[in-house]
């Protein structure tokens, strides 16, 4: 289990994540959802090692997690120039890893450059990696942007497979239904702390009630322009 | 029009700005270079090719740039935007050769300019998968890109280097060229999963990074050099200084890059102490100049490269 106790991130002056508190289980797929400027990205780099944190504790079986147990899948995903998706996979040793198997799944030209890839694809390729890395626990950030409908439900699949195998998957998604027919928990990150924390028989309750608040939230706004 | 020549200064402010603490640096260069050419402007065949160095360098520009399709989508003459762009880059070069009232070049100048404006060509991604990409070591991802790049100049340079290695100047120039263009590949920070894929301590990942490069540059340098000293026995020194001294230009490149490295961007900072440690080496008393730079960058780039891999000691 993840552990994370009193995270307090800041940049410069301005506090994004404050005395924050949050587990994630072994066999579990955790969704984080937030709007724009909560504070998901910031939690995962904060996970993952790559934000320092002013105060807290992230634990992993009671040890300090180390980038050695995770394989984070960030947003935008950036390639070396000039190289094919072929290369970028050898990059991760993993002898078993039957890349022109799971490729059926993916159909990416893995001998053609990268930076002819589209958004998808590109991708696409992210996730390949991250299957070959099989490390104990998965960072997605937006996972599903930019994939056709087909992929979606592949990565779907793949994931709950992989939670099957005891990993420890925590995915976050600006598309809610994408987290609903997949977590098994949701948390809701606002202003910088988590709000609540949602198990599947409340997540139809949960995405009411959100959407209620933003539409009342906006409504007003929304009919003054339109008028 | 006004409105893009605003942003473009505007990019070309924030870029300069991004260059940080090199920005005085790249000043003075900029200036020492730009007097130097002013000086040789007056001397004949000397202005024709530095003309000539400028027009070229607009046509790599225009070939290269990407944002040709937004600008013919956003205007009804984007050649005219392109013209103004490549002037105003030339203008100083224009007005030092209006002070030595060498018309006709300037108006070879406006004349090259307008005609570049108007090139729509945009090399096609080549995929390039030969069987040499193959012997390249995985992690080597320089190296796969660079030698996927630059094929067309790598193998006939190494094999005219090879097979004219009767003639004399042969072998060190081909050398030359294959020591100098590698030392480019490492202009560029790799996405930082590329880093931890290795899963090495900062150490252990920088001696790797260079026995590789090391490993490669010798594949490419070793037979060269045996076919020169067969043939030129007596001037077996040149060939082994070469080796020598790009081998050390190669691993002070690699540490400057780590110094200045971040995921996924240009390292202008690298570049900049990459050329300077190489001009230095042509002037002689300031040979040892990448030798001592090396060691401090070696530190440095132990330093920042803890910050991504830490987790791995």
């Amino acid at each position: 289990m993840i552990s994370i106790n009193n995270l307090t991130v800041s940049y410069g002056q301005q506090p994004i994540l404050r005395n924050l508190h949050l587990d994630f289980q072994e066999n579990c797929i955790h969704g984080i959802v937030g709007l724009n400027g909560a504070g998901k990205t910031t939690l995962l780099n904060t996970v993952f090692g790559f934000v320092a944190f002013d105060s807290g504790q992230i634990t992993y079986h009671h040890q300090p997690l180390t980038k050695k147990e995770i394989c984070y899948v960030v947003t935008d995903n950036h390639f070396f120039v000039n190289i094919t998706g072929r290369e970028y996979l050898e990059l991760f040793k993993d002898a078993t890893f039957d890349l022109n198997q799971w490729n059926v799944l993916f159909n990416l030209p893995l001998d053609n450059l990268i930076d002819g890839y589209s958004t998808g694809m590109k991708k696409k390729l992210a996730l390949l990696g991250m299957l070959k890395q099989d490390k104990p626990i998965i960072i997605l950030d937006e996972p599903f942007n930019g994939l056709d409908i087909e992929t979606c439900r592949i990565i779907r699949l793949v994931l709950l497979k992989l939670k099957k195998q005891g990993k420890i998957i925590i995915v976050t998604s600006h598309i809610i239904e994408t987290l609903t027919n997949l977590c098994d928990f949701i948390h809701y990150l606002k202003n910088g702390v988590i709000q609540e924390s949602k198990t599947p028989d409340e997540f139809e309750q949960f995405e009411e009630t959100l959407f209620e608040h933003i539409e009342t939230q906006n409504q007003a706004i929304i009919d003054s322009l339109l008028e | 029009m006004m409105a893009l020549l605003k942003i473009r200064y505007l990019q070309f402010y924030r870029g300069f700005k991004d260059t940080g603490f090199v920005a005085p640096f790249l000043v003075g260069f900029v200036g020492l270079v730009g007097f130097i050419m002013f000086a040789q402007l007056g001397n004949p065949p000397i202005n024709y090719l530095i003309v000539g160095a400028f027009l070229i360098s607009m046509l790599s520009i225009q070939i290269s740039r990407k944002d040709k399709r937004f600008l013919q989508h956003i205007s009804d003459n984007p050649s005219q935007i392109f013209f103004v762009e490549y002037f105003l880059l030339c203008l100083p070069l224009s007005l030092a050769l209006l002070y030595y009232k060498d018309w006709w070049l300037v108006l070879a100048l406006l004349g090259g300019l307008s005609g570049i404006a108007h090139i729509q060509y945009t090399p096609q991604i080549s995929t390039a998968n030969h069987w040499l990409q193959g012997l390249i070591p995985a992690e080597a991802v320089e190296w796969k890109a660079g030698v996927r790049k630059f094929i067309y100049v790598l193998l006939p340079t190494w094999l005219i280097g090879f097979f004219g290695a009767f003639w004399i100047g042969s072998v060190p120039i081909a050398l030359f060229i294959l020591g100098l263009v590698p030392i480019g590949f490492y202009y560029k920070g790799e996405p930082v999963e590329f880093l931890l894929a290795q899963e090495k301590n900062p150490q252990a990942f920088l001696f790797h990074k260079i026995k590789n490069a090391l490993y490669i540059f010798s594949i490419l340098f070793l037979p060269l050099m045996s076919v020169f000293i067969l043939f030129h026995t007596h001037l077996w020194y040149i060939s082994v200084i070469e080796y020598i001294l790009f081998g050390i230009f190669l691993c002070y490149s690699i540490l400057v890059k780590y110094t200045f490295y971040e995921p996924n961007t240009e390292l202008n900072a690298a570049s900049f102490f990459s050329t300077l440690g190489i001009v230095s080496c042509l002037i002689p008393f300031l040979i040892f100049i990448p030798i001592i730079l090396s060691i401090r960058f070696y530190f440095k780039a132990l330093q920042n490269l803890n910050f991504y891999l830490d987790d791995f000691h």
